[in-house]
């Protein structure tokens, strides 16, 4: 029986309950004293950590909004104990969280921080990204490889192209091997091997995923899909396990859709982020609710794994990374899309045979810099195009899109890409924050009051009123 | 029938009383700091003698404005600014096509199309909020009345400057200023512009803006000198109609009364 104002039917998540324990236990094994815990991230295509007999590679982001989103006090706690140590505003609030607690000694739950040995930050262009783990450096002498992340501006240049992709598969390369000569770890080719295959077969079920998730109702919501999205991203799961699991979401999205099964049964609003939410502040999902307004993702979790993009036969699949001259300068439609394609490392082919080491560590870097989270670190470039055309193929009306007063680069161009949002159709309304991790500049009576003012002004009404 | 529209804003409260589309009572007082359900209670109750009317005799009263959920209690119902403002458009300047309404707290602008919907709205961030509270509190400092702050001259291009990227190290300047004993006049037309510089932030982040018709609502337009640097700096006309200052309860108002075009979709039925 439908309530009042509810337009679907709607059901909770089957694969909820395996996310949550898939999730416990990644948190569980870095208490295991047999590894030897890092910090960073060592890749979004292929886990490689997972070659080796015992090493952890631990990203501080989900554990950093988790602690904001479930304990502000605590998570004030930390991030004032990082301060305090001169790490401010300009790295992550993620960060700041989870690194107090380094610097205090006990986590959130009162057990003792468990200590990392080496860091490995993902490389990035980014500002911010950059200093990642060094909290952890500078609290006690561990190693630390920052892979560079090679960018150049102007036009496409093969050449340059080929030489940034041998330099960062050196880099790769290095890290690998100083890893087994210091921890005396020998890495498992062979296991490498089965990575790849594994995470080659994970790729286009989430493609599919990411495809049912343009449906209407929205399958999903954004809410689901916080908690989903960094299995086998930043939370890193054993492969097989990560398999199963997005087959199973893939199994259960698919029904959803078939039986217009929706995520939020007042559907009759979509909207759209660019970025990861307040976290300690995600009761505006509820709260745009109240209007039958729903989330239907973001960048980041629809597109982490999965780039879509329209055809021009008006079908939507996966994105081509086809060459362009105008590598830097895509040129904007009048509607505000662009046509041309962004390619990223033609001399990389997805599909290359992997016999030796370094073809594991060239199809490694490869596939990471061919796409699937670039689109985050070409601001100027890409992100902007990359909003528009998601707002079209998830057929949003509205966006939100946070202006933030620090940490991550994630600003950059914001108000542009709003423009663009606009001159498309859709309505874009902006709040200020600090950073996804911090509070400290977030007027939370101040963001509700706007959220009244857009849906009015979008001619919604509170469904429970 | 008869209607009252409440406007609790940040620094006044403006009440109005209408029956059968013509204003018959107005109402304002200062917010009242934190007894403001007692002060919208006073002005509520002059704004009805006004009109010669008993309180039993209003159908309906709606509230609008920054401060509406502290009179939640004189509710019929509660309307966010954008649509009150659009209503209040519609009815004092009919085909109106922008609407920007400036008040002490809020600047707001609106692209509205031809059947009086909002298609687009850009509200203030922080730094760009409280421009009417900057100019009464400067006006004070200087010891200027607000009628005095309004008619000073334009900023001289040579002229003492305030920083225009914050009011907050614009009146740090302004004090700087006074510190130099820089005539008032002078530098109330700096702060003047400075907060027009603040105003238009928000104007120009409406992306198809259609000027063909902006009108101009809220407190501020009360300020001559304001609405003239504003006028120059964006090279524009603008609309000011009389009821420009209590346009937003006129708003309420009008909603309450049922007035003009629906603002609101109505929300589909379930499925069976």
């Amino acid at each position: 029986m439908l309530q009042k104002g509810q337009l679907w039917e709607t059901k909770p998540l089957e694969y909820y309950a395996k996310a949550k324990e898939l999730r416990a236990k990644w948190e569980k094994n870095a208490e295991n004293k047999e590894i030897v815990l890092g910090q960073g991230n060592t890749s979004f295509v292929v886990d490689w950590q997972q070659a080796f007999p015992a090493i952890m590679v631990m990203e501080d982001n989900p554990r950093g909004s988790t602690i904001a989103a479930k304990n502000l006090p605590e998570a004030r706690r930390f991030r004032l104990a990082s301060e305090s140590r001169g790490w401010g505003r300009e790295i992550c609030g993620y960060h700041g969280v989870l690194w107090g607690q380094q610097f205090i000694g006990y986590q959130v739950d009162g057990s003792p921080f468990p200590e990392r040995k080496f860091v490995v930050p993902i490389p990035a262009t980014c500002e911010c990204h950059t200093k990642r783990g060094e909290q952890c450096k500078d609290f006690s002498p561990v190693p630390r490889w920052s892979g560079d992340q090679c960018v150049y501006l102007g036009p496409y240049d093969q050449e340059r192209d080929k030489a940034m992709l041998d330099h960062r598969a050196w880099c790769s390369w290095k890290i690998i091997n100083d890893i087994e000569r210091i921890f005396g770890q020998q890495f498992n080719d062979e296991k490498m091997k089965e990575l790849i295959k594994i995470s080659r077969a994970v790729k286009p079920i989430r493609e599919e995923i990411f495809k049912l998730m343009t449906h209407i109702p929205a399958p999903l919501s954004v809410k689901e899909l916080y908690s989903t999205y960094v299995l086998g991203g930043l939370v890193k799961i054993e492969m097989n396990e990560l398999l199963d699991f997005w087959r199973s979401v893939r199994d259960e999205v698919k029904w959803r859709t078939e039986n217009n099964i929706a995520a939020v049964g007042t559907e009759r609003y979509r909207w759209m982020e660019a970025h990861p939410p307040a976290y300690y502040f995600l009761k505006y999902y509820r709260y745009m609710e109240k209007y039958g307004a729903v989330c239907i993702g973001s960048q980041y979790t629809n597109y982490t794994f999965a780039q879509l993009e329209r055809k021009p036969d008006g079908s939507i699949g996966d994105r081509d990374y086809t060459f362009v001259d105008e590598y830097m300068t895509p040129i904007p439609q009048p509607d505000g899309s662009i046509h041309e394609k962004v390619l990223y490392h033609p001399t990389f082919s997805p599909e290359m045979r992997i016999d030796t080491r370094e073809d594991e560590i060239r199809y490694l870097d490869g596939a990471s810099a061919r796409g699937s989270v670039q689109h985050f670190k070409q601001d100027e470039i890409y992100r902007p195009y990359a909003l528009n055309e998601f707002a079209d193929i998830y057929k949003v009306n509205g966006a939100i899109m946070p202006l933030h007063r620090s940490g991550v680069n994630c600003t950059l161009t914001r108000k542009e890409q709003a423009m663009r949002l606009r001159k498309a159709g859709v309505s874009v309304m902006h709040y200020e924050l600090n950073q996804g991790g911090d509070n400290t500049d977030l007027d939370e009576k101040r963001m509700l009051e706007q959220l009244d003012q857009w849906m009015e002004s979008q001619g919604l009404r509170k469904l429970e009123d | 029938m008869t209607t009252v529209g409440i406007d609790m804003g940040v620094e006044n409260i403006k009440i109005v009383v209408l029956r059968d589309e013509k204003i018959i009572g107005r109402g304002k007082a200062r917010s009242g700091g934190a007894k403001r359900l007692a002060a919208a209670k006073a002005v509520y109750e002059s704004a009805l003698k006004e009109a010669g009317l008993r309180e039993d005799q209003v159908e309906k009263v709606f509230v609008t404005g920054k401060g509406k959920f502290d009179v939640e209690s004189m509710a019929g119902d509660i309307i966010t600014e954008p649509v009150t403002a659009a209503k209040a458009a519609e009815f004092l300047s009919p085909g109106a096509t922008c609407v920007f309404n400036i008040g002490a707290d809020e600047t707001m602008a609106l692209t509205l199309n031809k059947d009086a919907r909002i298609t687009e709205m850009v509200i203030n961030e922080k730094c760009a909020a409280g421009v009417g509270n900057f100019i009464r509190n400067m006006a004070r400092r200087l010891e200027l009345t607000q009628e005095e702050m309004g008619a000073v001259p334009p900023k001289a291009k040579d002229g003492p400057a305030v920083s225009d990227g914050c009011i907050v190290f614009g009146e740090l300047d302004a004090l700087n200023l006074m510190n130099k004993d820089v005539p008032p006049e002078e530098i109330a037309s700096a702060v003047l512009f400075t907060a027009v510089i603040r105003a238009s932030t928000v104007i120009k982040d409406l992306t198809e803006p259609n000027f063909e018709k902006v009108t101009l609502l809220g407190g501020l337009t009360q300020n001559k000198a304001f609405v003239t640097a504003l006028k120059s700096w964006l090279d524009l006309e603008f609309v000011i109609p009389d009821e420009a200052e209590y346009a937003p309860a006129l708003g309420a108002a009008l909603l309450a009364a049922g007035w003009g075009v629906k603002p609101y979709i109505e929300p589909a039925s379930a499925v069976s």
